[in-house]
């Protein structure tokens, strides 16, 4: 099983977390079993390229956007990073 | 146009599977082995109940579970699958590694140097090892199952 113990960086719980969505609620919209979205948060199973365009497409987000092969930067760095670039206000 | 399906077997939770396959491994491994090791009639009306209710509960994993069953197209997501495939190659390997063992000790128990079962406790012995080889896949995937908040 090549996508067991996936490499594969998400953004999912905060996407869901933003939405307002239920693990439930988003395993409906996608058509898997709930349990497969804690996996899939937790890092512990890379979805098919279908299941990952179904999951951008719930969000309205390019996949890339959910997905990523590198660690994405902590939120806080991420959210701070414009105000830098704007002078450092 | 469809084709009628006989029988929709139940899917239990995973917390039923998880209880169900270790009372029957337990009932079934106690009720096989016991007898072998421990002074106790094997034959005897306890240890024969004791096995007939580890074989039913065996059953129960086996039919309530997707694991060894049949299953219905689309009744398991991509991970399940996965999941599934995985625990029917490690269920593969365990029953090829207890059947090569079993050969192993036929063939020196062949040479009258080592003790072997007789007819009937080698049943019990070949019992143990069939349920096994039916519950092992359901019950891999129901301990790998994680309980999640919803």
């Amino acid at each position: 099983m090549n996508n067991e113990t996936s490499t594969l960086h998400n953004r999912l719980a905060l996407f869901r977390a933003e939405a307002g969505l239920s693990r439930k609620d988003l395993a409906e919209q996608v058509g898997v079993n709930p349990q497969t979205i804690g996996f899939l948060e937790r890092g512990q199973y890379g979805p098919s390229l279908e299941l990952g365009l179904k999951l951008a497409r719930v969000f309205g987000v390019p996949v890339e956007t959910l997905f990523s092969l590198e660690p994405f930067a902590p939120l806080a760095t991420t959210l701070a990073a414009p105000r830098f670039a704007e002078g450092g206000r | 146009m469809g084709q009628a399906v006989p029988f929709t077997p139940p899917r239990f939770s995973t917390r039923r599977v998880r209880l169900l396959s270790t009372l029957a491994l337990a009932a079934t491994l106690v009720g096989s082995v016991a007898p072998l090791l421990l002074p106790i009639d094997g034959s005897g009306a306890q240890m024969t109940v004791l096995r007939l209710i580890g074989w039913a509960l065996a059953l129960a994993v086996t039919v309530g579970s997707p694991g060894w069953r049949y299953v219905k197209p689309g009744e398991l997501d991509e991970r399940e699958r996965a999941e599934r495939a995985r625990a029917l190659v490690i269920s593969h390997r365990v029953s090829g590694i207890l059947i090569g063992l079993a050969f192993i000790w036929l063939l020196a128990g062949g040479t009258g140097r080592l003790w072997l079962p007789s007819a009937e406790q080698a049943s019990w012995l070949m019992g143990l090892v069939y349920w096994l080889h039916c519950a092992l896949p359901a019950t891999i995937m129901a301990w790998r199952d994680r309980e999640e908040e919803m």
